[in-house]
C-alpha cells in the first residue's frame, strides 16, 4: 500500500523544506543589494527560479504527452497531468513576480512587449488544456486529446525563451549580475527545481490513488449489482 | 520593501496552499481505498457465506 513509503515521503519534506528555507536566507541575507533597483531586485531571484520551473512544466506536460501517445499508458498521462499542473501554477507566479517587478522597474504592472505576451498565451493555452481535460469523463479520451493539445501548446516555449533575442522589447536579456548574485541565483534556481519535482511526484501518486479508487467503487457497485 | 515582500508572500503562499491540497487530498485517498478495500473483503465473505451453509447442509 502507499502508505509503507511515509518516511521516505516525511525525509523528503523535510529536506525540500531545508533547501527552499535556506534559498530564501540566501536571498534575503546573503545576496548584495544592487545599486539601482535596491532591495526590490531581489524578485529576479524567484522570478527567474519560477519561470525556469514553468517552461519546464509546459515541456514535461508535453513530453509525457508524446510518451503516452506512443505506449497508451494512462501512467503517462499521471506524469503530464501533474507537471502540466505544477508549471501552470509557476508560469502564474511568473507572471504575478514579473509584474510586481516591472511596476518598480518600468513603472507599470502590464506592458504588450513580446515576452510578457508570449508568457501570458503559454498561461491561457495550459489554462484552455485543463478546462478541457476537466469536461471529459473517460480517461483514454482525456489522456489523447490533453496530450495533442499540449504538444501544440508546447510551441510557444521557444518563443517565450527567444523572445528577447528575436524582438524588440524592455525585458532583459541576459541582466548583468555580481559572482554572489549568480550563486544565490544559481542556489535558488536548484532549491525551486527540487520543490517543482517533489510536487509532481506527490501529485502523480495523488492521481493514481483517485483512480484506483474509482475503479474500487466502481468494481464494487458491479459486485453489488451482480453477486 | 513592500513589494518585495508580498511577492514573495504570494509565491509562498500559492505553493503551500497547492502542496497542502496534494498532501491532505492524498492521504484521504490512502483512507478511501482501505475503506472500500475493506468493504469489498466484507462484501465478499457476506456472499460466500450462505453457499457454504448449503454445501454443508448437503
Amino acid at each position: 500500500m502507499p502508505d509503507s513509503n511515509m518516511p521516505t515521503r516525511i525525509i523528503a519534506r523535510t529536506a525540500i523544506a531545508s533547501l527552499v528555507l535556506a534559498a530564501l536566507v540566501l536571498i534575503f541575507f546573503v545576496a548584495p543589494t544592487e545599486a539601482t533597483m535596491g532591495e526590490v531586485q531581489r524578485i529576479l531571484y524567484l522570478h527567474v527560479s519560477v519561470a525556469w520551473c514553468g517552461l519546464a512544466g509546459c515541456v514535461a506536460m508535453a513530453w509525457c504527452g508524446a510518451a503516452y501517445l506512443v505506449r497508451r499508458r494512462l501512467d503517462w498521462d499521471f506524469w503530464s497531468q501533474a507537471s502540466g499542473e505544477v508549471g501552470w501554477l509557476c508560469t502564474s507566479l511568473t507572471l504575478v513576480t514579473g509584474s510586481a517587478w516591472a511596476h518598480e522597474a518600468w513603472g507599470t504592472w502590464w506592458t504588450w512587449e513580446p515576452r510578457l505576451t508570449s508568457s501570458l498565451v503559454l498561461w491561457f493555452v495550459f489554462a484552455g488544456i485543463f478546462l478541457v481535460r476537466s469536461s471529459i469523463d473517460d480517461p483514454q479520451h482525456r489522456a489523447r486529446i490533453s496530450a495533442v493539445l499540449s504538444l501544440v501548446g508546447v510551441c510557444d516555449v521557444p518563443l517565450v525563451i527567444m523572445a528577447t533575442r528575436w524582438f524588440r522589447g524592455v525585458h532583459p536579456v541576459t541582466p548583468e549580475m555580481e559572482p554572489g548574485m549568480r550563486l544565490v541565483l544559481l542556489a535558488s534556481v536548484v532549491s525551486f527545481s527540487a520543490l517543482f519535482a517533489y510536487l509532481v511526484v506527490e501529485r502523480r501518486r495523488h492521481l493514481e490513488l483517485s483512480e484506483r479508487a474509482a475503479e474500487l467503487e466502481a468494481a464494487v457497485w458491479r459486485g453489488i449489482a451482480n453477486p | 520593501m513592500g513589494t518585495l515582500l508580498v511577492t514573495y508572500a504570494i509565491a509562498l503562499a500559492a505553493v503551500s496552499a497547492y502542496a497542502t491540497w496534494i498532501i491532505i487530498g492524498a492521504s484521504r485517498l490512502v483512507r478511501r481505498v482501505k475503506r472500500i478495500d475493506t468493504h469489498a473483503i466484507s462484501a465478499q465473505q457476506a456472499l460466500q457465506r450462505p453457499d457454504k451453509q448449503l454445501h454443508n447442509a448437503a
